[in-house]
């Protein structure tokens, strides 16, 4: 990954923490209960789910299921109404909300759908922003954030703004945004929701490689059967619970990965 | 208010609402063939209601400040025309001995006729439906003291009236409404007006001493009126400053003054009572010019000429505040194009999903109407409201500052809140109007993906005809200004040309930024020429308060372009800056990019704030250099003390006999003696150019005032090169008068000086100038003398105002003395308010009223000061267009960025890092804007301060800085309060509900 000083990747295990049963994340009995109007409705109902370092996990399900309240509660966006969240052995659920916004600027990293780059900063700006919000120096962070930029293949576009750019060179500029600063974990929600399929294809090989070469730990929210294929493990997910999680087999080279076993 | 720049209200009133109803009918119009795009836009009012709370706050406010100026102008009409009613009473009309029908006719001073002319008057219209009163009536002129409480006035009114005519007049009557019978009066009892009874402390049955010419005589207090014209109290028509009097039986005053069997004037009343008696002024007054043909006598039609002078002030008064207002106005139009376009933002994706689904342009445009018309009616009833209640504040204030000149009652009427209605909802329908048509030219695809326009730069021939049109309309402008030699011509043609020629470069294909950036430059580097070099390279122009505005827009307009244009290069100056602080970096990143991005909207409130700090800014900067100037060590001619004696004797001795009645006079550096010929201003003209005669103050100086007087002057007639050879003129040679600078024709007056007396020909720059003979009438004889200018007297000398010749001068042409200055310089002049007091103690019985001339200068400074600060209240108005913009620009941005902030959050911004992104942004635009409107306030005040023909050439230029800070402080401190709550909002976003907003 991209280290404080403008290096190369470190070592990732020197940089992240693990809980006692050596996952990254870990939730236990997760609650969140969102009022609309009159009417309660129970979005996550006791949730629990655990993330190992360095996995990529999709966590896919229909509709309305949860997936993204889940992934806003595991991530400290939302906060929990009932259960515990540990992001590196730290219980972000009971963290204030300044505490919890200065952890995910840190140790974590976000790719939403296409739209969600600031459209008056160019990609560099883009990119260098949460370097900048962790203090660093406003030189050594635009460094850093074309370093970024150029490992996802967008070092000539630097300078461009969100509007000059296509729908997937945006997700990419997200997916830099997101590792700037050397996160614990990137949540993806939705990363090829608005995207073609050739180019959906293109960004989640980039996380797979991400994945790959960096032992980058990646939490995907997804509908793509195709992404879920491409990632270690699919938890499933209805009416706020976890159904379901598969583990992934990769049956190389002409067949469309399959899931193997029901847990 | 019967006109605003000479175009009747009633006209005004019926084209507004004719206007008014061609937006009513449009919007009808789309309601009834288009029911269903009217509801699209109305609905959005009820559904959106804090936001139209919001749009109506901002959309009211041209239509406050218009009814505010209104409302002013009918409060100053119905003041003072009220004052004249009151005053007046059933009087319409006077018969007196002057036959020039010259109004302001002071009867102590016109002279005497016999009773037997009142008695042919009174025959000539025996019958005469049009008349109901006759009254014979004589006026003095007096000093009184009351004996009681030793309290005294040295000059007064003497009001003799026939107690058998003055019931049909209305009588006098107490302050409590009683009729107070001058018949029963004991012999020596006379009636106090309310005032002069204040003045001297009286009560029924004190004693008074009047000394009419020099001869004291006892007189009782038998009652105190209410003031009036029969109880004495007159108001100079020219000074506008009230003098008190008292009124008693016309024979005892024939007997006191010695004048038995003689009147002043006859009064008339008319038929229609008090308000309705001057609609027959005009019959009246061609019935009694045939009556009186024969006997020497003229009309004054008092009633009516005081009701158009009070109406014509209010008019002035109007005007001034609409000019200044139209900054307000201005600001308060692109508010509106603000507002509208923020709403179109917001709304981008829906409009393009109805373009999509087959909605034509034009019926968006008829939505958007529909939905601003809807705004436009509401913002102006609540703008009108608001416009009166603040032309009620203005009132309260101005009677603070004026209340003891003249009564101030507020009053605002019907018609001028109807036009104030109807021009506030036509200004923002047509303004409306644009901005949809602008707003409708949306692509489809991007505003459905809610993704910007790419504008593809692309040679259009509209843009080659509109550079064409714009270089024609502006050389005609040009040519147009050249021809007559009218600077509004000429610099609005000179400021459209480069224009034209940039939207031609355009369609060339030139760049916009160093094309419109050198635009920007031209036109500031054009509008802020010295005046000498303007007038070196482009020769002399005349002007008027209209270039005022058109310097405002222009300089802002050319301002905003170029910082708009370059904004990206300012920004990145910033954006370094903001490294230092690298805790707030982010904050500042995002707060300045959004700005940068939105370049019209940024342009937009730029630009706002610019011209009405601007317009403060000029406004508090020629007010502080003008007062600086006016109460300047020049003012008083090196004077101190001058004691005013009215009478045809003055003492002979001034300073032997001061000291004969025990007053220090070894403290008097000099003394010097003006006489003036007549109490009221006598008449004059320039020789050959002005048929009409015009009232205006002539002075004779004797020898002890032109050796000891400081005088200095602006202007100087070939021959007379220097101060010095005009005095010695003024010593030496006979027919030689120099005037003050009031009687040089001014440029922008608004029509102040319209029927006064002026040098035509003359402009103030013209420092030297061809000698200019003026006709003086005397009222004597009827003759004519002819005496020539050799001077103009430096405008900072305020102490000195009419003409001025040596006593010799004016002796040959009026051959009279009504009043005699005696003027002291003291060896210390801070004593001079003490040496007044003595010396008005002293010659009490010669009627001598004492003066400190510093006292003087500094009332009359305070009073133009009070004046001039109700009008920057006023243009202060502007600032809540301002704050409303910066209001409603951060509640929008809230509304538009929230996906935006949920990012944020997500990213690691704190709440109030997000919150200070807003404030930073604000203070960003209206810092930017405020000093923009400061520095162009400030470099155009000081070109005009220091032209040539500002009359300050010799001072030096003061900033305001008091006052800078002041307007710098509250604009930031105004707009960051109206920030406070949505950049608070903005930080309390949820981000994972943000982040789900659609």
């Amino acid at each position: 990954m991209f280290g404080r000083n403008g290096s190369k990747p470190q070592n990732r295990s020197t940089t992240t923490h693990v809980t006692d049963d050596g996952s990254i994340v870990r939730s236990e009995s997760v609650v969140r209960t969102y009022t609309t109007g009159t009417d309660k409705v129970t979005a996550l109902r006791g949730v629990d789910f655990s993330v190992a370092r360095g996995e990529m996990v999709a966590v896919m399900g229909p509709s309305g299921c949860g997936k993204t309240t889940l992934l806003n509660c595991l991530s400290g966006l939302d906060s929990v109404d009932g259960g515990r969240v540990w992001i590196e052995g730290t219980d972000i659920s009971t963290l204030k909300d300044r505490q919890r916004t200065d952890y995910r600027a840190k140790r974590m990293g976000f790719i939403f759908q296409v739209y969600n780059l600031l459209p008056v900063l160019s990609a560099v700006e883009n990119v260098e922003l949460p370097l900048l919000v962790g203090g660093m120096r406003p030189h050594q962070a635009r460094v850093v954030a074309n370093e970024a930029l150029a490992t996802v293949g967008l070092g000539e576009w630097a300078k461009h703004r969100p509007a000059e750019l296509s729908g997937g060179q945006r997700q990419r500029v997200t997916i830099a945004r997101s590792l700037v600063n050397n996160p614990a974990i990137v949540w993806a929600d939705e990363p090829t929701g608005a995207l073609d399929s050739h180019t959906a294809s293109e960004i989640i090989g980039l996380m797979r490689s991400l994945n790959a070469s960096a032992g980058l730990t990646l939490v995907i929210v997804t509908h793509d059967p195709g992404v879920g294929a491409q990632c270690d493990r699919i938890v499933r997910m209805s009416d706020g619970e976890i159904v379901g999680q598969d583990a992934v087999i990769v049956v190389p080279p002409v067949s469309a990965p399959f899931v193997s076993t029901h847990a | 208010m019967k006109d605003i720049f000479g175009v009747p209200m009633n006209a005004i009133m019926i084209t507004l609402l004719i206007l008014l109803a061609v937006c009513v009918v449009t919007v009808a119009w789309v309601a009834l063939r288009r029911p269903v795009i009217f509801k699209l836009g109305m609905r959005n009012m009820p559904r959106r209601r804090h936001q139209s709370a919001i749009v109506v706050s901002g959309l009211m406010l041209s239509t406050l400040i218009i009814a505010a100026a209104l409302g002013t102008g009918d409060t100053m009409d119905h003041s003072v025309t009220g004052n004249v009613y009151e005053n007046l009473g059933a009087v319409d009309e006077l018969v007196v001995a002057s036959k020039d029908k010259v109004a302001n006719v002071d009867l102590a001073s016109e002279g005497a006729f016999p009773v037997a002319n009142f008695d042919a008057v009174e025959a000539a219209v025996a019958g005469d439906a049009q008349i109901d009163g006759l009254m014979p009536q004589l006026d003095a002129r007096a000093a009184v003291i009351n004996e009681t409480r030793q309290l005294a006035e040295p000059d007064i009114i003497l009001s003799g009236v026939d107690p058998a005519r003055i019931e049909a007049f209305g009588g006098l009557t107490t302050p409590d409404g009683k009729t107070i019978d001058l018949a029963g009066l004991p012999s020596d009892g006379v009636v106090l007006s309310e005032a002069l009874a204040s003045d001297l402390g009286a009560v029924t049955g004190d004693t008074l001493t009047i000394f009419y010419d020099d001869a004291p005589t006892t007189w009782t207090v038998a009652a105190i009126a209410k003031d009036s014209y029969l109880s004495g109290t007159r108001r100079g028509y020219s000074s506008g400053f009230e003098t008190s009097g008292l009124a008693m039986p016309l024979s005892a005053l024939q007997d006191l003054t010695g004048q038995p069997g003689m009147l002043s004037a006859i009064a008339i009343s008319n038929a229609g009572g008090v308000y309705g008696g001057v609609n027959a002024t005009d019959d009246v007054v061609a019935t009694l010019d045939t009556a009186l043909s024969s006997q020497g006598l003229g009309v004054d039609p008092i009633k009516q000429d005081r009701v158009d002078a009070a109406e014509k002030f209010s008019t002035i008064f109007t005007g001034l505040f609409l000019v200044l207002g139209l900054f307000s106005i201005a600001a308060g139009v692109l508010l509106i194009v603000l507002i509208f376009t923020m709403l179109a933002a917001e709304r981008r994706s829906e409009m393009g999903m109805e373009r999509a689904l087959g909605t034509h342009r034009r019926q968006l445009i008829q939505q958007f109407v529909s939905e601003g018309s809807g705004y436009a009616l509401l913002a102006g009833v609540i703008g009108s409201a608001l416009g009166v209640g603040a032309a009620y504040g203005i009132a309260t204030v101005m009677s603070m500052f004026f209340g003891d000149y003249v009564p101030i009652e507020p009053k605002v009427t019907i018609r001028s809140i109807v036009v104030a209605y109807c021009a506030g909802v036509v200004i923002t329908f047509f303004t409306v109007v644009l901005a949809s048509w602008k707003i409708s030219r949306v692509n489809i695809v991007a505003a459905v993906r809610d993704i910007p326009d790419v504008s593809v730069h692309h040679r259009n021939r509209q843009t080659l005809v509109w550079g064409v049109l714009l270089l024609v309309a502006g050389g005609l402008l040009t040519f147009m200004g050249v021809s007559n030699m009218q600077a509004f011509f000429f610099m609005s043609g000179m400021s459209l040309l480069p224009f034209g020629i940039a939207l031609i470069l355009g369609f060339l294909g030139a760049p916009a930024r160093p094309v419109y950036s050198a635009i920007g430059v031209a036109l500031l580097v054009f509008w802020l020429l010295p005046d000498n070099v303007f007038k070196a390279i482009f020769g002399d122009y005349s002007s008027g308060v209209e270039l005022f505005f058109v310097s405002g827009i222009v300089l802002v307009i050319a301002t905003t372009l170029l910082l708009v244009t370059n904004l990206d290069l300012l920004l990145m100056g910033l954006s370094h800056l903001s490294g230092v602080f690298r805790s707030t970096l982010p904050a500042m990143r995002t707060a300045i990019a959004y700005p940068s991005a939105t370049r019209g909207r940024t342009g937009m409130t730029i630009a706002m704030f610019s011209l009405i700090v601007f317009s403060l800014v000029m406004m508090a900067t020629m007010n502080t250099n003008y007062s600086a100037a006016a109460s300047g060590d020049e003012a008083n001619a090196g004077w101190h003390v001058r004691a005013d004696q009215i009478g045809p004797k003055p003492i002979a001795d001034f300073t032997g006999t001061l000291t004969s009645k025990g007053v220090d006079t070894s403290q008097f550096e000099a003394v010097g003696v003006t006489h003036k010929p007549t109490l009221a201003d006598p008449q004059a003209r320039v020789s050959g150019n002005d048929p009409a005669w015009k009232r205006y103050p002539v002075y004779g100086m004797e020898a002890s005032f032109i050796d000891n007087s400081t005088l200095m002057f602006d202007q100087r007639a070939k021959g007379y090169e220097t101060d010095e050879a005009i005095v010695n003129a003024l010593r030496t040679q006979p027919n030689v008068v120099v005037a003050d600078a009031f009687a040089v024709p001014q440029d922008g007056n608004l029509g102040v000086a319209d029927d006064a007396f002026s040098l035509t020909g003359l402009k103030s720059d013209d420092k030297v100038f061809d000698p200019i003979t003026v006709d003086l009438l005397s009222p004597s004889d009827g003759s004519t003398h002819q005496v020539t200018v050799i001077g103009i007297l430096d405008s900072r000398i305020g102490s000195l105002l009419g003409l001025y010749a040596a006593q010799p001068t004016i002796d040959t042409v009026y051959n009279q003395t009504a009043t005699t200055s005696y003027f002291v310089a003291l060896r210390n002049p801070d004593q001079a308010a003490g040496v007044a007091r003595n010396i008005e103690a002293a010659l009490l019985s010669n009627g001598v009223q004492g003066n400190s001339i510093r006292d003087e200068l500094k009332e009359q400074q305070s009073l133009e000061n009070g004046f001039l600060y109700i009008i920057e209240g006023f243009m202060g108005l502007g600032l809540l267009v301002g704050i409303a913009a910066v209001g409603v620009i951060a509640f929008r941005s809230v509304v538009e960025r929230r996906q935006q902030i949920g990012v944020m959050r997500a990213l690691g911004f704190q709440r109030r890092t997000v919150a200070l992104s807003f404030m930073i942004e604000t203070t960003f635009l209206v810092g930017l804007g405020g000093f923009a409107g400061t520095v162009l306030g400030l470099l155009l005040s000081r070109n005009l301060l220091t032209s040539s023909d500002s009359g300050l050439t010799d001072t030096t230029f003061i900033v305001p800085w008091t006052i800078l800070i002041v307007i710098v402080v509250l604009t930031n401190v105004a707009a960051l309060a109206m920030t406070w709550v949505p950049a608070i909002q903005a930080g309390r976003i949820a981000p994972a509900e943000a982040l789900r907003y659609e």
